[in-house]
C-alpha cells in the first residue's frame, strides 16, 4: 500500500493506531493513507530530497490521527467545560452522557498526546490545513524557520564579543 | 528542506502514547467519534464565546443537565441550548441543534441542518391545524445554519449545499451579503468528516469565493473546533429584509 514510492508510509500511522480498535482506528488510516495517495502531486513535495519527504510522511499521519481521534476529545472537553460554566452539571446527549469524570479522562489522554507532540518537536498548528499544498508549504516554512535560527544561534555563539580589551 | 524530526523518537512516543491510552480509546470509540456532532456545535458556541458575548445556557433538564437535541421533532424548550447576549446592545442569539428551518420563499416549506443560529424572535412554536405544536425558526430571523456531513466532500454534495443556501439564505448567493473578516455572524456553513480530494478542494474554493460561505473538511479541525475562525467567512446582518410573497401551491393537474 505505499502510494509514495521508497518512503515509509507505515510506521507511525501504524505506531499511533495499532491498539486504539479498528473503530477509530480504520478512520484514521483511511484518511492517512488518501492523503498519501495524493502528496506527489503536490508540486512543493516532488521537488523535496527523500529525507524531507519522509518528514512530511511522517507530519501527515500524525494529522489524520489528530483529527480522527484527538481532535474528537477536544471539543468535547471543551463543550463540557462551556456547559459547566452556563450551570450544567453534564451534558447528556441521546443515552450517552458526558460527565466531568468522562472530561478529565479526555483531558488527560489530550494532554499526553500534546506532550508526545512537543517531545518530537512538532508544532500542533501544522496537523491543520485547508489544502495538501497548504500543509506541504508550511512544513517546509517551519523547517526554513529552523534552520535559520540555528544559524542565527551559530553566528552569535562564532562573533567577537563586543567587549573592548 | 532540512528534517527536524527524529522518526525513532516520534515513533517511540507513538508507542507509548497508545500503550497509555489504547485501552479508553478502545473501550470509548463509539462515543468519541459521535463527539464530531458536538465539535460543530461547539465551536458554534465558541465563536460565540468572546468578551463582547456573555453565554446562558437554556431549558437545562434534570439535574442540571445539558441535554443535547439529537432529532428534529420535538420543540425547542424540550432540549437544552446556548443563548448568547451581546454585551452592549443587548442582542440575544440562540445557537439551537436539529431545529426546523423556514424556506425563505415558501413558509411551509422547512429544513432541518444540524446547527441553526437565530435571534430571540426567530424560534417559533406555533400550533398547526391539527392541533399539534411544532417549533421552527423563521426564515427572517435566522442568523446562519450548519450542515454536517459524515462524508468525502464529492462534488455532489459540494454543489447541492448552494441550492440548499439558494433555499434559505438567498442573499448569498445573489451576492448582496459583503462577507467581513472579524465580527458579526458567521455565513451558511458546510462541515465534512471526510478528506477531500484535489477536485473537491477546487470546487470548495470556488463556491467558497463565489458565494461567501464556508466549506470546512476535517483537516482543518483545530483546537477542539472545525476551523480557524480566522478562516471562516462572516457577514454583517442587516435589518430583515420583507418576506418573499407566498407561492400558489402547484395546480393539480
Amino acid at each position: 500500500m505505499n502510494s509514495t514510492p521508497n518512503l515509509d508510509d507505515q510506521s507511525v500511522i501504524v505506531a499511533l493506531t495499532n491498539g486504539v480498535g479498528a473503530h477509530l482506528g480504520k478512520r484514521a488510516r483511511s484518511s492517512f493513507f488518501e492523503l498519501a495517495r495524493r502528496l506527489p502531486r503536490v508540486r512543493a513535495f516532488t521537488d523535496l530530497d527523500m529525507d524531507a519527504k519522509q518528514q512530511i510522511v511522517d507530519i501527515l499521519a500524525l494529522s489524520a490521527f489528530y483529527s480522527t481521534v484527538v481532535f474528537p476529545l477536544e471539543s468535547g472537553t471543551a463543550f463540557l467545560a462551556v456547559a459547566e460554566k452556563a450551570g450544567a452539571s453534564h451534558v447528556r446527549i441521546g443515552k450517552d452522557r458526558l460527565t466531568a469524570q468522562f472530561g478529565a479522562k479526555m483531558r488527560l489522554c489530550i494532554s499526553n498526546f500534546h506532550s508526545m507532540l512537543q517531545t518530537a518537536q512538532v508544532p500542533l498548528a501544522l496537523l491543520s490545513f485547508a489544502t495538501l499544498a497548504d500543509f506541504v508549504r508550511s512544513v517546509i516554512t517551519v523547517a526554513q524557520e529552523r534552520e535559520n535560527e540555528a544559524l542565527d544561534r551559530q553566528n552569535d555563539s562564532g562573533a567577537p564579543s563586543g567587549r573592548v580589551r | 528542506m532540512k528534517p527536524w524530526i527524529d522518526r525513532t523518537i516520534l515513533v517511540r512516543q507513538a508507542e507509548e502514547f497508545v500503550k497509555r491510552h489504547g485501552f479508553f480509546l478502545r473501550t470509548h470509540a463509539k462515543r468519541i467519534s459521535g463527539l464530531v456532532e458536538v465539535a460543530v456545535y461547539n465551536s458554534i458556541v465558541s465563536y460565540y464565546e468572546t468578551p463582547g458575548y456573555s453565554l446562558n445556557a437554556l431549558h437545562l433538564g434534570p439535574k442540571k443537565s445539558f441535554v443535547y437535541r439529537i432529532k428534529s421533532s420535538g420543540l425547542i424548550t424540550g432540549f437544552s441550548c446556548f443563548e448568547a447576549v451581546e454585551k452592549t446592545t443587548g442582542e440575544k442569539v440562540l445557537i439551537l441543534q436539529n431545529v426546523k428551518v423556514q424556506s425563505a420563499h415558501d413558509n411551509h416549506l422547512y429544513y432541518t441542518p444540524d446547527v441553526v443560529v437565530c435571534g430571540s424572535t426567530g424560534a417559533i412554536t406555533e400550533t398547526q391545524k391539527n392541533g399539534r405544536r411544532h417549533s421552527y425558526v423563521s426564515h427572517n430571523g435566522m442568523f446562519t445554519f450548519v450542515e454536517v456531513k459524515h462524508l468525502i466532500p464529492t462534488p455532489e454534495c459540494l454543489f447541492s449545499f448552494s441550492g440548499l443556501v439558494l433555499e434559505f439564505a438567498p442573499d448569498f448567493i445573489a451576492g448582496n451579503v459583503p462577507t467581513i473578516q472579524s465580527g458579526g455572524h458567521l455565513a451558511p456553513t458546510l462541515v465534512f468528516t471526510g478528506v477531500p480530494s484535489e477536485h473537491s478542494e477546487r470546487i470548495a474554493a470556488s463556491l467558497r469565493h463565489r458565494y461567501g460561505i464556508n466549506i470546512v473538511c476535517s483537516t482543518q479541525t483545530t483546537d477542539g473546533r472545525i476551523a480557524s475562525f480566522k478562516e471562516l467567512s462572516k457577514y454583517r446582518r442587516s435589518q430583515p429584509s420583507a418576506p418573499p410573497p407566498p407561492c400558489d401551491p402547484p395546480s393539480g393537474r
